[in-house]
């Protein structure tokens, strides 16, 4: 009986060694969301190259790249601002090059579950006088990262697979130099795969 | 009194006990509570402060019945190395920037290894370091707690 308890006890002091080693170091956690993205710094300037073909959403249709926005363009998004909240962290765009007619709005809340960054604002056509509408475009890997396992967007390309999602809500659709068929409003959306990202800066 | 030409055994020397005891334990369950729950709900300095205060008064504890067990440190030198340990880390965390980035590194690392994925913070505030005053006190516990395993009364 003696041996058994002696036994109980050891086993729950182990217990309690192990516990505390946890706890000191998940004292320090923050009770924010998943980190889901490493490898770069903040902040830090991204080029993103878009593949071909775009995958077209099932619902609103292509927009036809009146924001420039083409198969086997680029981008590049000034990241900053690490943000944790959400279920992911990620970063807020502060500046981007590559698509026309942008003036960009801060994003305080990412209207995606685990995207990259958002990038907001309104578009205006140089070409066309009267196209505008909001713009929006999300950078993130085709799957959420898993708990633990964040992805580098670096590594974007091949096996990692990340998508650039770019949405415009037209006020007047026929205001667009022929780009649609229909009047009106219309929402277009493009997803494009994405073949690499590099890191441009710092 | 021994029996004349006996010699006393000597009381082996406790390799363990003053970690796993009331006060450290409760220690340990207050930093839990905070940060399971506490901090979520009622987010403030005193939650930030709670913490700080047990990891200065379980720590050197936990250290010291470390190398007792591993090591196998007579009680004193221990209790002061846990003591020493705790007080350099804790200060250099809180004032010295690069300790504090390294020490942010090095939990980040470890965390995603055992099951923490959430993003780790260090706060850097030199009032923290009031908390320190929970090392000597924890050396006393300790010690006093060491005595009472080798009374054989109790």
């Amino acid at each position: 009986m003696a041996k058994l308890f002696r036994l109980a006890r050891t086993l729950v002091h182990a217990a309690a060694l192990v516990f505390c080693a946890f706890w000191l170091v998940a004292t320090s956690s923050t009770g924010g969301p998943v980190v889901c993205y490493t490898g770069i710094p903040d902040p830090v300037t991204l080029q993103v190259t878009l593949g071909t073909p775009p995958v077209y959403d099932a619902g609103p249709a292509g927009c036809q790249g009146i924001d420039g926005l083409l198969l086997n363009g680029s981008l590049t998004f000034s990241l900053a601002n690490l943000q944790t909240q959400g279920e992911c962290d990620w970063y807020q765009t502060v500046s981007m090059n590559g698509a026309s007619g942008l003036t960009l709005t801060p994003v305080d809340q990412v209207n995606s579950s685990y995207a990259l960054t958002e990038a907001a604002g309104t578009f205006s056509s140089t070409q066309s006088s009267g196209c505008q509408g909001s713009w929006r475009a999300f950078l993130a890997p085709t799957t959420k990262p898993d708990p633990g396992v964040p992805v580098s967007p670096l590594d974007a390309g091949g096996a990692a697979q990340w998508t650039l999602l770019r949405e415009i809500d037209l006020d007047h659709a026929e205001l667009c130099g022929g780009a649609f068929a229909t009047t009106g409003p219309l929402k277009c959306a493009d997803t494009f795969p994405v073949t690499g990202i590099t890191q441009a800066a710092p | 009194m021994n029996a004349v030409g006996a010699v006393a055994p000597r009381p082996a020397v406790p390799r363990s006990g003053e970690f796993f005891a009331p006060l450290p334990l409760v220690a340990l369950a207050l930093m839990v509570v905070n940060d399971v729950w506490l901090k979520p709900a009622f987010h403030s300095a005193l939650t930030g402060k709670l913490s700080d205060v047990a990891v200065c008064f379980v720590l050197p504890l936990f250290i010291s019945e470390l190398f007792g067990l591993l090591l196998g440190m007579a009680p004193r030198a221990r209790l002061l190395a846990g003591a020493l340990i705790t007080a350099a880390v804790y200060t250099a965390q809180e004032i010295v920037p690069p300790f504090t980035r390294l020490a942010l590194a090095i939990l980040e690392a470890i965390g995603p290894r055992i099951g923490i994925s959430r993003r780790f913070q260090l706060t850097s505030d030199w009032t923290d370091l009031f908390c320190l005053l929970l090392i000597p006190f924890a050396v006393a516990y300790g010690t006093r707690r060491l005595r009472r395993s080798l009374d054989p009364r109790s």
